[in-house]
């Protein structure tokens, strides 16, 4: 196999519905992509194009009307809801929009927090939550409240958080998006330097298109299709 | 997820709130106690009724009138007298007297009784000091122990061989006038540490029939009647052989009727204090309940945060089970040892009150309550068990959260 080509994230004729009531809206539409491993991918488009929704389908947070989905070859939505949560557990790392920490216990409980959910033992828990802070240069913040850090330094943390379980791919909703020009910049390139350091794949989903342009390759959804796609030259040697 | 990481993330989301955890907790504590209280003392109460028998004899059977119409004179006792298989038939006078020796004066309830009839109806019972009043001596005194020599004071109130005054009201050209005569102690009976068909021994004096008969102008009619029967097993038939005469103007206590009597009494008090017991902890169920969903709408989104991070449905469901397990686990604790204050508070509250009735012939004292261990793991288990099943219904709702939808939320 070559390795350069191998799929992390490969999705079939995806389809994705909701149901309010009566009303019917499609929200994704015969969606195929393939991510290669290691690949830092953007998606964007208007809001309701569907990329908050394709977005929460790979990292098996809501399964689809039809389609599937298979992360490292694994056909993600044959697997039970227990399975599922392992699998977001051990192969997903989310970092959203609202940093979504929990402001009552420190940064290094806030990063443990994916480690508790697999049933690891405090101290290597300890040892990982440490080295994944250390990557984002938190670790003397540790002790901290999530609420005495600047929005930035938050969204470290939760990129912390993410990175915790050596996840094969990190799905980023709009992580710029509460955050001012300059500090989204900066989170942009941590983000880019993480996917370069450990070949972490990641798909940030983006309207920005400074954002978007930092990437490799960014997919464009309207109406819940993917309207095109775009190579973004430069880097990657 | 291991166990001790659900102590400590449900601990941290108690303690985030702990106001409201503290509330929770109080009504935990209420409902709690009160059973552990009511159990207590239930039990103390009962050891106590239970008790009275181990020195009555238990073929004993009082009879009393059952209205003051009802004239119980010699007649009424040589009747029950031959009725078949009564050994004897010993009435008594009893009345409330105010003693005095060396200037202090006290009340203390008095029995006139024929006393060589005494050990057949409390075969216990002993002398200490003296001997018993003859039949015909109408100025000898025979003391409870605990009257010639009072609990907590350093010289006795009477001793062996002094002279006592008893005063009592009785009746002179139609008013009431207070009367005194002088009586000489020739007998003590040993302590016996209880008191005996609630008639309390250590603290009461008794003269012979024919004194009190004449000291409280009687005039042959008598307070009750103890029957001694021959055998503890014809108890229930002399019962009824003795209803049977004189149906309803007497009123017969065997050792029996009156455990039976003090259950019921027991029974209907214990059923007020758990119907209270019971709607508290109801109440307390409901709190853990409202405060728990409350949790789960505060932190909707932070639920949704945990699944995306892969705690399963039944992860999310156990943290909240915690939360109501810590509940019920401090609450249930802090619950046996209010219980058992409570407990210890009530009894001493009510033996206060009961103090004055020391002085009447059937009355329960104090009684300390007991708490066997066992009650303390009952009340513990049933409160958690209660808290967990109270959070079963949010922890349900928290587990069955949409992580999409969750996390949508503000």
């Amino acid at each position: 196999m070559n390795p350069d080509g191998e799929l992390c994230v490969e999705t079939l004729s995806l389809y994705k519905v909701y149901r309010v009531g009566h009303v019917v809206f499609p929200a994704l539409k015969d969606v195929n992509i393939s991510v290669k491993r290691g690949e830092l991918l953007s998606i964007m488009g208007p809001s309701g194009s569907g990329k908050s929704t394709l977005l929460n389908l790979i990292g098996a947070l809501d399964r689809p009307s039809r389609g599937r989905v298979l992360i490292d070859g694994i056909d993600i939505f044959k697997l039970d809801d227990d399975r599922l949560a392992e699998f977001r557990n051990k192969k997903v790392g989310f970092v959203f929009q609202a940093f979504n920490l929990i402001s009552r216990v420190p940064v290094l409980k806030n990063v443990e927090l994916p480690l508790v959910a697999g049933g690891v033992p405090p101290r290597v828990r300890r040892v990982k939550a440490l080295k994944v802070l250390r990557l984002v240069g938190l670790e003397d913040k540790m002790h901290r409240r999530p609420t005495e850090l600047s929005g930035g330094e938050q969204q470290r943390v939760a990129i912390a958080r993410a990175l915790v379980t050596s996840p094969s791919i990190i799905l980023a909703d709009e992580p710029t998006g509460n955050l001012d020009t300059r500090t989204g910049k900066e989170i942009i390139s941590s983000i880019k330097s993480i996917n370069k350091v450990m070949g972490t794949t990641v798909i940030i989903v983006t309207h920005d298109p400074e954002v978007a342009k930092a990437t490799e390759r960014t997919i464009y959804l309207r109406d819940g299709r993917v309207k095109r796609e775009e190579t973004n030259i430069k880097e990657r040697p | 997820m291991r166990f001790t990481d659900i102590i400590r993330l449900s601990s941290d989301a108690l303690m985030e709130r702990r106001v409201r955890a503290a509330l929770t907790i109080l009504m935990v504590v209420i409902g709690a106690s009160l059973v552990t209280a009511l159990r207590g003392m239930t039990a103390g109460t009962y050891r106590y009724v239970v008790g009275q028998f181990g020195l009555l004899g238990a073929n004993v059977v009082i009879v009393l009138p059952a209205s003051s119409s009802f004239r119980m004179t010699e007649t009424v006792r040589d009747r029950l007298s031959h009725v078949e298989s009564v050994l004897e038939a010993v009435p008594f006078i009893q009345n409330l007297v105010l003693m005095e020796a060396h200037g202090e004066s006290r009340q203390v309830p008095i029995i006139g009784i024929d006393q060589s009839k005494l050990s057949l109806i409390f075969p216990s019972i002993r002398v200490c000091q003296g001997r018993l009043i003859g039949y015909q001596d109408s100025t000898g005194i025979l003391l409870g122990y605990s009257v010639a020599y009072p609990s907590g004071e350093s010289r006795p109130f009477a001793s062996y061989g002094e002279s006592i005054t008893i005063y009592y009201s009785g009746e002179e050209g139609g008013r009431e006038v207070l009367k005194k005569r002088s009586f000489r102690v020739k007998g003590i009976l040993e302590y016996v540490g209880t008191s005996t068909f609630f008639i309390p021994i250590d603290r009461m004096a008794s003269i012979s029939l024919p004194a009190a008969n004449s000291l409280f102008e009687r005039k042959g009619v008598y307070d009750g009647i103890f029957i001694v029967v021959e055998d503890q097993n014809l108890v229930d038939k002399v019962v009824e052989d003795i209803r049977r005469i004189y149906t309803t103007s007497l009123e017969i206590y065997s050792a029996k009727t009156i455990i039976q009597t003090a259950q019921n009494v027991m029974g209907s008090i214990e059923l007020m204090m758990s119907g209270v017991a019971a709607v508290s902890l109801v109440v307390a169920a409901v709190g853990i309940l409202a405060s728990l969903y409350t949790s789960v709408l505060e932190r909707t989104r932070e639920i949704g945060l945990l699944k995306a991070l892969g705690f399963k449905s039944r992860d999310v469901m156990s943290l909240f089970l915690g939360e109501a397990a810590i509940v019920g686990v401090i609450g249930g604790t802090i619950g046996n040892i209010f219980g058992v204050i409570l407990a210890h508070v009530l009894s001493l509250a009510m033996g206060k009150f009961r103090e004055h009735a020391y002085t009447e012939l059937f009355a329960i004292p104090y009684t300390p309550p007991i708490f066997r261990p066992e009650i303390f793991i009952y009340v513990g288990i049933f409160t958690v068990v209660l808290s967990i099943l109270s959070g079963a219904y949010p922890a349900w709702r928290a587990a069955r959260l949409d992580p999409v939808e969750a996390l949508r939320r503000e």
